[in-house]
């Protein structure tokens, strides 16, 4: 089903005529395969910033939503964490999950908080630590670190790297696609969308005033 | 991205989770808790697809699929409830909420 290739070869020969036609085909072959080697490895080292740069971002957001006082300002940050998550994806082969996390996320679900924050008219009052709060941030802060160490330890016993070998069908809307609706979760997607009718019908009959 | 190690997206996952643990146990904001839960989820799905990567098998994206839904059920149910509590108490703060003395 999966054919190991992330990219469909070129002919060689397509790219550069004159060189093929004076040194024989296995020579030219190689003389390209000596001058797009660096390339490649300059477009997989940019790859690779760009993974980091978008790693930062998603770090600085999300600490900026914990941190902030406004809730305006906390579901931008956590519009910015949404894309920045989003490219994760996209650079991670999973296509589909980057576009449904701006749809559902950036889209859907911030909409919908910004919108009850509008209608609340919430004032910024009340920051990430107030000093009679000083011991609950104190637990909160110790839990968290105690979790945090936990995955720290289990996560220096990874050695592994990313595979440079992802086939290039991997994580496309028709994979995902298939194996949804004629894979093994047919039955789970269609819980999904009971369980979102449900929800959307609580939401309304707690939100509206008088049924 | 085979410079990249695997520990890379996992620790990030990890840093998402407990960022938005700390989040969920300090802030007193309801608003604000119920975004640091999306940043939990977030974290694991994160997790899930960087797994389903190495091990190129489409399953984690779609238990990420899954999750986003369930976030999206989730959203707008406790969205609601702040709603209704704020019309009750005219106040989203969780620490003014004591009636039960829990």
């Amino acid at each position: 089903m999966l054919s190991l290739k992330r990219y469909p070869e070129r002919p060689r020969g397509s790219l550069d005529p004159g060189l093929g036609s004076q040194g024989g085909g296995q020579h030219a072959a190689l003389l390209l395969h000596g001058l797009q080697a660096p390339r490649t490895e300059a477009k997989s080292l940019f790859v690779s910033v760009l993974f980091y740069l978008f790693a930062i971002g998603v770090l600085v957001s999300a600490l900026s939503v914990v941190t902030r006082k406004n809730p305006i300002a906390a579901a931008v940050s956590l519009v910015v964490c949404f894309f920045c998550l989003s490219a994760m994806y996209a650079m991670l082969d999973a296509h589909f999950v980057a576009v449904t996390q701006v749809l559902v996320y950036a889209g859907a679900i911030m909409v919908l908080f910004i919108f009850v924050i509008m209608l609340l008219n919430l004032r910024g009052e009340g920051g990430f630590v107030r000093p009679s709060l000083a011991p609950r941030a104190l637990a909160g802060v110790a839990a968290a670190g105690l979790v945090g160490t936990g995955i720290v330890f289990a996560l220096s016993a990874v050695t592994a790297r990313l595979r440079a070998d992802s086939s290039a069908e991997f994580g496309t809307i028709e994979q995902v696609g298939r194996t949804i609706f004629s894979g093994p979760y047919l039955i789970q997607f269609e819980v999904a969308s009971a369980l979102l009718t449900v929800a959307m019908v609580g939401a309304v009959v707690l939100a509206k005033r008088d049924l | 991205m085979d410079q990249i190690g695997l520990h890379i997206p996992l620790g990030l996952s990890a840093a998402l989770f407990v960022i938005g643990m700390i989040g969920v146990l300090t802030r007193k904001n309801a608003l604000i808790v119920l975004m640091s839960v999306e940043l939990m989820l977030n974290g694991v799905n994160l997790a899930f697809v960087s797994f389903a990567r190495q091990s190129q098998s489409v399953d984690g994206h779609i238990f990420a699929i899954f999750v986003m839904a369930v976030a999206a059920a989730e959203a707008a149910v406790g969205l609601a409830l702040v709603i209704l509590l704020f019309r009750n108490r005219t106040t989203v703060e969780l620490d003014d909420l004591n009636s039960l003395k829990g």
